[in-house]
């Protein structure tokens, strides 16, 4: 693991032109190098260049393969995965032999779709029946029992039938049943048949158990039609199945290399590209490009300081075991190239204040075995879509449930009670009030938060300190809110205000230190304009007197204001991790009361089951949402700018298009 | 309850979710398939993935709309649960538009089997049953033997007053078209009464988009039925929605007796400059010869003008000020275009249009 971001080096190749696929090929098996246009590195000589050119039309290729991908959802076939070995067929698209295996597929399934939906018509007509029957409501539907004279019932039955009605023999009789509404279009073919209504009471009460049975057993019969057809559209797609698994990986490789070399300038003969690489694969992707150019190529590798840092890509490598923090930083923003990487930090100070806030072994055994379940689950599911309980939120439940249960244990609760002695202090005893020792109210508790979030902001402003050396913006490390002159002044702030608590709320330090410590980083913070001014006007950008007089007061007035009301926000806003703490065991303490109320053990168990239930669903939530907040909005704001460009080199795995 | 609090949680979901809407790549890909079985399918994995699943499900192309209806009514219901009971009001409204289209759907479904005698048998799986926003009986009404059967299942709702107004005679000569007539009038009436409860804010932001709108269907009317069939002007009357500039500067000739088709033209061209070139290609004193067809292409040009203007419209709330009833109108326009642009494409494939015509009709 690397402890900053990864150090990139920016390769410029010029290969022969008949080697470039060859090349290409290789490279996207390495999937570890992002392309860049060669014309964002010199400007010079560009002219010369050509673009590369498409033998196919990019949208072509896309969309055939997005058809492909179509027929396979339609039959429910699953999506092929490119491989290593998927490079190797050569093979320019047959798109006119695609398009015809599609044209069939599809007009196959659409034949299909069209016989369901006749199917489906006819279920709801039946459907529609037997809801008036069993809601009694038979002012909808005529039930009629009767017979024919010379004709068969089963001319009968093709005529009704297409006036939307059903009929069947029973001993003794015919029965049909339709809806009243279509009354007009049935009574002329039973008029035909000569219908004669049967009056036997015994009959007409069998005809309503007769006919619903009957409708009932058409209405299987076509809803399993329906799922035959809809078997019928998987087969016929998986028998073409492996063609056309062959056809979009063979698209799939054309699609990604006219990505890459979309990014390549050519000469008569050559091959001119150029992209970012991570510096410890640097040798790796050179023996490639010279391998398989036979050594006919010119290979220029440029350090990183010699291009603007804004413009180089960040990868940040983080063990596989911290991915899921790595997601929460993704998904704040990318952090600058050469700066610290936040992933591991973001681990530990997420487990323990998620810790801090829902500290119970048995709550903490719990979530670990609902991620351990849901993470199970999807293995043997592969293509199931995430669910409420989605597969990074399985992930995530392995790390805070053992956090969890680690508090538990600091804290001494197993779903609410007191079953395992504390390790550090009974928290349970401390929010009832009933607990002795060096923490024994909830002030003690709320310190220990408060002096959590100094240690979270402590690092926050260290970890900045380093990143800014590393930036040589040593200008911004003295003089910014979050450099070393608001991390002196927030120390004294720290020192000011415990000794105020200390002393039971009556003075300060009497110290001279105290007001060293707040004027000089204060004037030092004041300096900042006039340096700057100075700074801009050697560099040719002279500011006027009264611009810079009005520019210092009014940042000194606001940097002031944030470093004052901003620090200690951001110290107290780590009270919520206390606040849910005591929120946690005061719901325990809450459904343990209520328990004792029935005086029965199983409604004692029962309550205190859905009380666990309750608690883990809610205040686990919380916590979570609670500790994602402080990270992001308390522990970043110090050091991470976000401002980085996210690398993202092109391999078999890419999601990208190539049509837009 | 001051606005901010009023709409800043349900602003912030709907702006989200107004990102999400009208994928360009998935529109392309629905036009490029070759049948609807294919367009469908394309729909698979996006935001409109059940659709997929019930077309997967019954292959009908109108259970799909169903479901689609259904997604509509949904996320009107979605959207009350954040209201006050001040606004939800006003949305309740907007949802009776919904409840319209639904009511509408099943008359002229009973119309079909008891005055058309047609057969109806499958067709009431179509319509949505359950309660919208009045408790109408469907059921009761697509089984209705007659009319005074029907008019019975709309009792203890807005739209009793409506069918009681007309009897099953005038139906069978008249046809459905009065009557509808009649239901959009009242929507409207029930609208602008329920613009009283909004704030002052709301109720300008509301009030500026509706009158657009009524302007819109009344120029269509005169267009639809003034000039494509030339209704006489005590029928275009009749037609009007009672609100809106339009209707006020043609009210004094429709007074006088004079409504002439284009000195309606002229105020139209007045009130909407921009669309004056195609108008003026609809003037059939300049120009005696024009085709029904031509007619018919004019119109449709001056429909797709007039949406583009309301989209600009419903597009430009989005920058004004984002604590109004606005942020949640231009939600429902712009999630009610793309699900109407969905729907027209399915049916352009449905009727094997091909790619030319659908882009041409959708442009």
């Amino acid at each position: 693991m690397n402890l900053f971001t990864q150090k990139m080096k920016l390769l410029t190749a010029v290969v022969p032109s008949d080697r470039a696929d060859i090349v290409v090929k290789e490279l996207l098996k390495r999937g570890s190098m992002e392309f860049i246009h060669v014309d964002a590195i010199s400007k010079k000589d560009v002219d010369r260049l050509q673009q590369h050119r498409s033998k196919i039309q990019p949208q072509t290729i896309s969309e055939t393969r997005t058809r492909i991908e179509s027929t396979f959802k339609q039959g429910q076939y699953p999506l092929p995965v490119l491989e290593a070995k998927d490079l190797e067929r050569d093979t320019r698209p047959d798109f006119e032999a695609i398009r015809q295996l599609l044209d069939s597929l599809s007009h196959l399934i659409q034949t299909k779709r069209d016989r369901q939906k006749q199917l489906s018509q006819k279920s709801a007509v039946i459907e529609e029946i037997l809801s008036y029957i069993d809601r009694k409501e038979s002012e909808y539907y005529d039930l009629r029992v009767g017979r024919i004279e010379n004709r068969s019932v089963e001319d009968l039955e093709a005529r009704l039938s297409a006036a939307g009605a059903y009929c069947f023999e029973i001993e003794n009789g015919i029965v049909s049943i339709s809806l009243r509404r279509d009354a007009s279009r049935i009574d002329p073919v039973m008029d035909k048949f000569q219908w004669t209504e049967c009056s036997e009471a015994e009959l007409q009460k069998r005809a309503l158990e007769e006919a619903t049975s009957f409708l009932l057993e058409k209405k299987k019969g076509l809803d399993a039609e329906i799922d035959q057809v809809q078997d019928e559209i998987r087969k016929a797609v998986e028998e073409r199945g492996e063609e056309l698994s062959l056809y979009w990986k063979n698209l799939r490789v054309y699609e990604l290399c006219e990505h890459v070399e979309s990014y390549f300038s050519q000469t008569k003969n050559t091959s001119l590209f150029s992209g970012w690489v991570p510096a410890d694969r640097k040798a790796e992707i050179e023996n490639i490009v010279r391998s398989e150019t036979e050594g006919k190529c010119i290979i220029e590798w440029t350090d990183d300081t010699a291009i603007d840092r804004s413009k180089v890509p960040v990868a940040v490598s983080s063990p596989k075991i911290l991915e899921p923090f790595e997601v929460i930083v993704r998904n704040y923003a990318t952090p600058e190239y050469g700066s610290i990487n936040p992933t591991p930090f973001v681990a530990v100070s997420y487990m323990l204040m998620f810790m801090l806030m829902f500290a119970d072994i048995g709550q903490g055994l719990v979530l670990l075995l609902v991620g351990l379940i849901g993470m199970n689950y999807y293995r043997k599911h592969p293509l199931s879509k995430d669910g409420l309980l989605s597969r990074y939120l399985c992930r995530l439940l392995l790390y805070l449930g053992p956090a969890s249960m680690l508090g538990g244990l600091l804290f001494g609760s197993t779903f609410g009670y007191g079953w395992i002695p504390a390790l550090w202090f009974n928290y349970h005893a401390v929010v009832n009030g009933h607990a002795e020792g060096l923490i024994h109210d909830v002030y003690g508790i709320l310190g220990i938060t408060i002096r959590f979030g100094i240690l979270i902001i402590f690092t926050g402003l260290i970890l900045n300190w380093i990143n800014l050396v590393r930036k040589k913006r040593y200008l911004t490390l003295i003089f910014d809110k979050n450099g070393l002159m608001g991390g002196i002044l927030y120390a004294v702030g720290i020192w000011a205000c415990f000794h105020f608590v200390g002393t039971g709320y009556r003075s300060f330090p009497s110290s001279p230190l105290l007001a060293i410590g707040i004027v000089v980083p204060m004037f030092v913070i004041f300096l900042k304009g006039p340096v700057m001014a100075v700074i801009h006007a050697r560099e040719g950008h002279r500011e006027k007197l009264s611009q810079v007089i009005m520019d210092t007061v009014m940042d000194f007035l606001i940097d002031a204001l944030e470093i004052f009301s901003g620090f200690l926000s951001n110290t107290l806003s780590f009270m919520r991790v206390a606040g849910l703490g005591i929120a946690h065991v005061s719901l325990m303490t809450a459904f343990e009361d209520m328990s004792s109320l029935p005086g029965n053990p199983v409604a004692k168990v029962l309550i205190m089951v859905l009380g666990n239930v309750l608690v883990i669903a809610i205040e686990g939530l919380s916590a979570g949402i609670q500790a994602l907040r402080l990270n992001y909005y308390e522990f970043f704001n110090r050091y991470f700018t976000g401002r980085g460009i996210a690398f993202e080199p092109v391999g078999l795995k890419s999601r990208i298009r190539i049509d837009n | 309850m001051s606005d901010v609090s009023r709409y800043a949680f349900i602003n912030a979901k709907l702006r989200a979710r107004i990102g999400d809407l009208h994928t360009h790549a998935l529109v392309e890909n629905m036009i490029k398939a070759p049948n609807l079985a294919e367009a469908i399918a394309t729909l698979s994995g996006t935001r409109h993935d059940s659709l997929f699943r019930v077309y997967e499900e019954t292959g009908d192309l109108q259970m799909v709309e169903l479901a689609l209806f259904e997604e509509e009514v949904g996320y009107h219901k979605e959207l009350l649960k954040y209201l006050d009971s001040r606004t939800g009001k006003f949305v309740n409204v907007l949802l009776e538009k919904i409840e319209e289209a639904n009511l509408k759907n099943a008359v002229r479904l009973w119309f079909s089997a008891s005055v058309m005698k047609h057969p109806i048998s499958y067709r009431s799986a179509y319509i949505d049953k359950d309660v919208i926003v009045n408790d109408i009986d469907y059921t009761k009404m697509i089984n209705a033997l007659t009319w005074d059967d029907l008019v019975k299942a709309t009792e203890g709702t807005p739209y009793h007053e409506v069918y009681s107004h007309f009897t099953a005679e005038s139906i069978s000569s008249q046809g459905l078209f009065h009557i509808e007539n009649m239901v959009d009038h009242l929507w409207y009436r029930r609208l602008f009464e329920s613009f009283d409860d909004l704030s002052r804010k709301d109720e300008e932001v509301a009030r500026s988009i509706y009158l657009v709108d009524v302007d819109i269907k009344n120029i269509l009317s005169i267009i639809r039925y003034g000039l494509y069939y030339d209704f006489k002007k005590e029928q275009m009357g009749e037609i009007f929605i009672p609100y809106g500039d339009v209707y006020r500067l043609l009210k004094e000739d429709l007074d006088d007796g004079q409504l002439e088709v284009n000195s309606a033209r002229k105020i139209i061209g007045r009130l909407y400059p921009e669309a004056e070139d195609i108008l003026e290609k609809m003037d059939m004193i300049a120009h005696p010869d024009i085709s029904k067809s031509d007619m018919a292409t004019y119109t449709l040009r001056f429909e797709h003008y007039l949406n583009d203007r309301r989209n600009r419209e419903f597009t430009g709330i989005l920058s004004g000020d984002p604590f109004t009833v606005g942020t949640m109108l231009a939600y429902i326009f712009l999630r009610k275009a793309e699900d109407n642009m969905i729907k027209g494409i399915l049916s352009a494939k449905y009727y094997h249009w091909d790619e030319e015509r659908i882009r041409r009709e959708l442009n």
